[in-house]
């Protein structure tokens, strides 16, 4: 079998090992009806052969904030402000944020160096061409290769993503396979140029949960095998635990906590955060008792409270402070930040709004 | 009586609220300009379960098991191939919804209520709340004029939304409010089951908490009893008495919820339960992963003998060529294997997924 | 954590109050108000629903916006170019505001004995709005004289898009022309419409055998190449019959076409709201058939009908105006587009006097602003999908 991740070799190590970098990025959207903030202030960031879980309910911005960073926001969207640092495979960091969405530097990161799954395979995968084609579509644009060696390699793809009998299904239109067959397929796409980024938006939302598991150790393995940095997004926090390194957790926009998986699990400070995880059921509660749960509802985007945004629905609310103050994004461990007017002034806090290097 | 009868025998001494006799449900697909019958799914696959006054019933299974299709029959939106579908009327008296026809069903109708998956499809857009929540009310003659907009506000209070939205069109409210009208409006006919099609799998965590404690809490309030169709195991876990799994059309196994995560006899259920990704990091890669290879069967072509052989880790020759009966093994724990008592299959504990609280 | 912060508690119902009053606007907006919003902001088809509902007008009150009747004829004045009108007249005192048109001197070519007319700068008829004319009776209801365009003083010869092989007035005519085209269009539909919603909600209701029936037919009847169809269809209306039930065969004949459209579009609605969830919700509430599809199936459709409807008007103008002009559909005297382009119809009238041709102008702006209205509506007709 053609060896697929070569190229990952002779890429130049960055010293602190940070692939992506974004910051204070807000990504607005100017309707007819005024203007959506759909992110309004995330920082996050991506270290080499890392996952980063990007959690969080439904219209908190997190797929936005991915597609900012591959630049395909669909209009009216706009980047406002903030930064993406994305280090490249032959060394030097650019900012995606400033690139012309539609320019040549931008289409060749897509695809060869950031490469993005989506919720609905279906929907991503072209039904007049085969899979094959699709494949190769993709390595030829990206690599100097002859379609005979294109296909060779889209069909050693397909064997990496589990695809049984390979080079019979290059020939496979995507309506042929079943769902966990099709995101394989999107996999294999997305991965045929050996990219140092995978974004994958909800891959496993719409597939069952035998087929999720399969789906997520097919991630995690591919990972070992290519030191691929994988940026996940997700609103299920058990895939969150299964998965992820890294998680930034979400709400309206901001990531109000970021933090490692164990951090994030076990000792959660951000009151959304503990919210959230209180409000999944839980094995082993046969008494059947209430979940916790959050009052009200996420506010409308027109909408947006003042100060801290979760203030209305928060139980630690602290009147005239977090209703008027937008809580900074803070760091209260090494790699541990949260946007949270209860951890302001505690003396042994780092309120720097740096990042500690 | 089939041999699948141990199935159907009640424990409670006032026997079940419904019962589900070896109920079947074809689709013909249709071809052709003539649009004639070239086959059938067999969506529904001879099944049998009893529902407890009081209790919640899961149905769970991946998509296209048949568990939406089996609430469907019971509510009625389905006429069903064949079976019966046993309702206990009052003490005295059950009848067999399965061959009521749709006017001697209305009195029913009422009895037996529907929540839907899609908060969105499920409300007319074009309808305010009052009418949306109110139109059993008015159709039934139950209430009208001022009287049912007294109604429909109450029933606006209980399940938690402001009595002043009945003038409001579903557009102005989130999934989770839709789904609370959604109940409201299942609960208008002060109903004895109600049938919750995936309720809250559309919604997202917080707000699924919050409709799955007004759920338990309205059962408490009404003596609900409620037939939760759901193919999130955590949600199942938690709301749940018993649990159904189902497979291709059939059930494979009902037990208990204890009994089901803790002590699983069909190889479909062990294989579910170690695919729920656990809320917890420090359990990953913990336990053992059992992942089913391959693809769930087609409903409108299984394979023959047990319809999970292809897919199982421990078939035989004999899982081939033979259908599994349903079988009681332990009290009231129901199984379709040949080999229930001869393997070792792992619960859902020692899969690895103890419960750890926060704060 | 060191510091124990102070933290009191919201009261979690936010005051009703305190909503803004365009967010109340809105959770009470019926279906129609949501359409409404969302067609307001579709620029092109508002400009469009403005010209229609301007012909409409026009139609209406042809005879007050028509300088002439359709019939008036002056043997003296055939084949007049368009006069055009000047605002302004030089005087010793200077310019002042006096708005004519040119009289003009008839010459004939010795040779072809062909006239042509040359303007006369020393002959001037002023032209004015709301003037006294012809009398004409509106609606039947009411005899009236005034126009909104024409000769100041009545008798003058004023030709604003110059005159045909009788000398009338193509202006006039062509206005005239409005009530009938638009008309026909809006009956012809009218009449597919009840055609289309009948059969269409059967086949759509109860579905098997009827649903085979009615779909094949549809299929059929759209098969058939429509002009050869309305040729033959309309030769058989008999020549003696006078023009208005000429004209009511001629809407019938179309519609007899126009329906299959519809009946597809009502077809298609109705089977996947059989299957939606509300709908089925009514059905588990105990309401009747007739009721659920009274009140629930009938109103997800309405918007999406109307948006067809206004889409096929203007296939029945064009049809209207196509048979017309091959003879075959209305005839003189009746004044539409097509009979007014039918009589533009030779060579040398189109070479000699190409005003006559204006007709043709009315038709494509009315057709652009119907299907621009229509494509507007259909963007519209599903305000609740994102």
């Amino acid at each position: 079998m053609q060896p697929i991740h070569t190229r990952l070799d002779n890429s130049a190590p960055a010293a602190d090992g940070v692939l992506l970098d974004v910051r204070n990025l807000q990504t607005h959207f100017f309707t007819d009806e005024g203007v959506v903030k759909a992110v309004d202030g995330v920082n996050l960031t991506l270290k080499r052969g890392q996952t980063l879980c990007v959690v969080g309910e439904s219209g908190c911005g997190k797929s936005v904030t991915a597609r900012s960073i591959l630049r395909i926001v669909p209009a009216p969207g706009e980047i406002v402000s903030g930064q993406i640092n994305f280090r490249k495979r032959q060394g030097g960091s650019i900012d995606l944020a400033t690139m012309n969405p539609k320019g040549r530097e931008i289409r060749r990161i897509r695809g060869g160096e950031i490469s993005m799954i989506f919720q609905e395979p279906m929907s991503s995968l072209s039904p007049v061409h085969t899979i094959g084609s699709q494949i190769m579509e993709a390595i030829m644009l990206h690599l100097p290769v002859t379609k005979r060696e294109a296909r060779k390699r889209a069909a050693a793809m397909l064997d990496l993503v589990g695809i049984p009998r390979a080079s019979e299904r290059l020939d496979a239109y995507s309506f042929e396979l079943s769902g966990g067959m099709r995101q394989r397929a999107m996999i294999a796409i997305a991965l045929a140029c050996e990219p140092q980024v995978l974004i994958a938006d909800e891959p496993t939302t719409a597939l069952d949960v035998t087929t999720q598991a399969n789906i997520l150790d097919l991630i995690r393995d591919l990972q070992q095998v290519t030191g691929m940095s994988v940026l996940f997004i997700t609103h299920d926090l058990g895939v969150v635990a299964e998965i992820a390194d890294e998680v930034v957790v979400m709400y309206l926009g901001r990531d109000v906590e970021s933090g490692a998986v164990d951090a994030i699990f076990h000792d959660p400070k951000h009151p959304y955060t503990r919210a959230l995880l209180q409000s999944i059921p839980r094995y082993g509660n046969h008494d059947r008792r209430r979940l916790y749960s959050i009052k009200g509802i996420v506010p409308h985007p027109f909408d947006r409270p003042r100060g801290c945004p979760f203030h209305p629905r928060c139980d630690d609310f602290i009147a005239h402070k977090c209703d008027r103050i937008d809580p900074p994004r803070q760091f209260i461990g090494r790699e541990h930040s949260v946007r949270c007017l209860l951890y302001a002034g505690a003396p042994e806090l780092n309120s720097d709004k740096e990042l500690p290097s | 009586m089939k041999p699948d009868s141990a199935v159907n025998a009640p424990v409670d001494s006032r026997g079940p609220l419904l019962e589900v006799r070896n109920l079947h449900m074809r689709f013909p697909i249709r071809r052709g300009m003539m649009r004639r019958t070239v086959g059938y799914v067999h969506a529904v696959n001879d099944v049998s379960f009893y529902i407890l006054p009081g209790e919640t019933l899961s149905l769970v299974g991946e998509s296209g098991c048949g568990k939406t299709t089996t609430g469907r029959c019971i509510a009625r939106v389905y006429s069903p191939s064949s079976g019966q579908i046993i309702y206990r009327v009052d003490e005295q008296e059950t009848i067999d919804l399965a061959e009521l026809d749709n006017r001697e069903l209305r009195p029913f109708r009422r009895q037996i209520r529907m929540i839907f998956q899609d908060p969105f499809s499920s409300l007319n857009p074009r309808l305010p709340i009052l009418q949306i929540i109110g139109e059993s009310l008015k159709v039934n003659r139950v209430a009208s004029g001022s009287e049912l907009e007294d109604r429909v506000a109450m029933l606006l209070q209980r399940v938690g939304l402001r009595p002043e939205y009945i003038r409001r069109y579903p557009h102005a409210f989130s999934g989770g409010e839709r789904q609370r009208i959604g109940i409201a409006r299942a609960l208008a006919l002060n109903p004895r089951l109600i049938v919750a099609d995936e309720a809250v799998s559309a919604l997202d965590v917080s707000v699924q908490a919050q409709i799955l404690n007004l759920l338990q809490d309205l059962q408490e309030e009404f003596n609900l009893t409620y037939l939760f169709i759901a193919h999130d195991l955590s949600v199942v876990e938690h709301i749940s008495h018993r649990v159904a799994v189902m497979y291709v059309g059939k059930i494979v196994e009902l037990a208990s919820t204890e009994e089901l995560f803790n002590n699983p006899l069909h190889p479909y259920t062990e294989a579910l339960l170690s695919a729920v990704p656990k809320p917890d990091p420090r359990l990953r890669n913990k336990g053992v992963r059992i992942r089913l290879e391959g693809e769930v069967a087609d409903p409108g072509n299984p394979p023959g003998g047990c319809y999970f052989h292809p897919r199982c880790r421990f078939a035989q020759d004999r899982c081939r060529l033979e259908e599994p009966p349903v079988r009681e093994l332990g009290q009231n724990h129901w199984v379709a294997c040949h080999f229930a008592e001869e393997l070792e299959l792992r619960g859902f504990e020692s899969i690895g997924a103890a419960s750890n609280d926060i704060g | 954590m060191t510091e124990e912060p102070t933290r009191a508690l919201k009261d979690a119902s936010a005051d009703p109050a305190a909503e803004s009053t365009a967010e109340t606007r809105i959770v009470v907006a019926n279906q129609w108000q949501l359409i409404w919003w969302k067609f307001r902001k579709h620029r092109l088809a508002m400009a469009a629903g403005v010209v229609t509902i301007f012909l409409y007008v026009v139609a209406a009150f042809a005879e007050f916006f028509a300088p002439y009747s359709a019939g008036t004829y002056s043997a003296r004045h055939t084949f007049i170019p368009p006069q055009s009108i000047n605002l302004f007249q030089q005087t010793d005192a200077g310019w002042r505001l006096y708005p004519h048109v040119y009289g003009f001197q008839v010459e004939v070519d010795p040779d072809s004995f062909k006239r042509t007319y040359v303007l006369d700068e020393t002959v001037t008829y002023p032209v004015g709005l709301f003037v006294r004319g012809e009398e004409y009776e509106l609606w039947g209801l009411f005899t009236l004289d005034l126009h909104l365009i024409g000769a100041a003083q009545y008798g003058d010869p004023v030709y604003l898009l110059g005159t045909d092989r009788l000398g009338r007035d193509v202006l006039s005519r062509t206005i005239y022309g409005t009530r009938i085209s638009m008309s026909v269009g809006l009956v012809g539909v009218g009449l597919s419409l009840l055609l289309g919603v009948i059969l269409g909600g059967i086949s759509g209701y109860y579905g098997g055998i009827v649903d085979n029936l009615i779909q094949r037919t549809i299929e059929i009847l759209r098969s058939l190449p429509t002009i050869p169809l309305w040729m033959g269809l309309s030769a058989a209306i008999p020549l003696t019959w006078p023009p208005v039930r000429v004209y009511f065969a001629i809407t019938v004949l179309l519609s007899l076409i126009g329906w299959t459209a519809l009946a597809r579009e009502v077809r298609g609605r109705f089977l996947s709201l059989k299957t939606e969830d509300f709908v089925i919700a009514a059905r588990l509430d105990g309401v009747r058939e007739l009721q659920i599809i009274l009140r629930h199936m009938a109103p997800s459709m309405t918007s999406h009908i109307i948006a067809s409807v206004t889409l096929a008007i203007p296939g029945m103008i064009l049809a209207e105006t196509a048979l017309s002009f091959l003879g075959i559909g209305l005839r003189p005297p009746v004044v539409s587009w097509g009979v007014l382009l039918q009589e533009a119809q030779n060579v040398r009238s189109i070479a000699t006097a190409p005003w006559l041709l204006f007709p043709g102008l009315a038709v494509v702006v009315a057709v652009l602003a119907m299907n621009f209205l229509g494509d507007g509506l259909r963007d519209a007709a599903d305000p609740y999908q994102a």
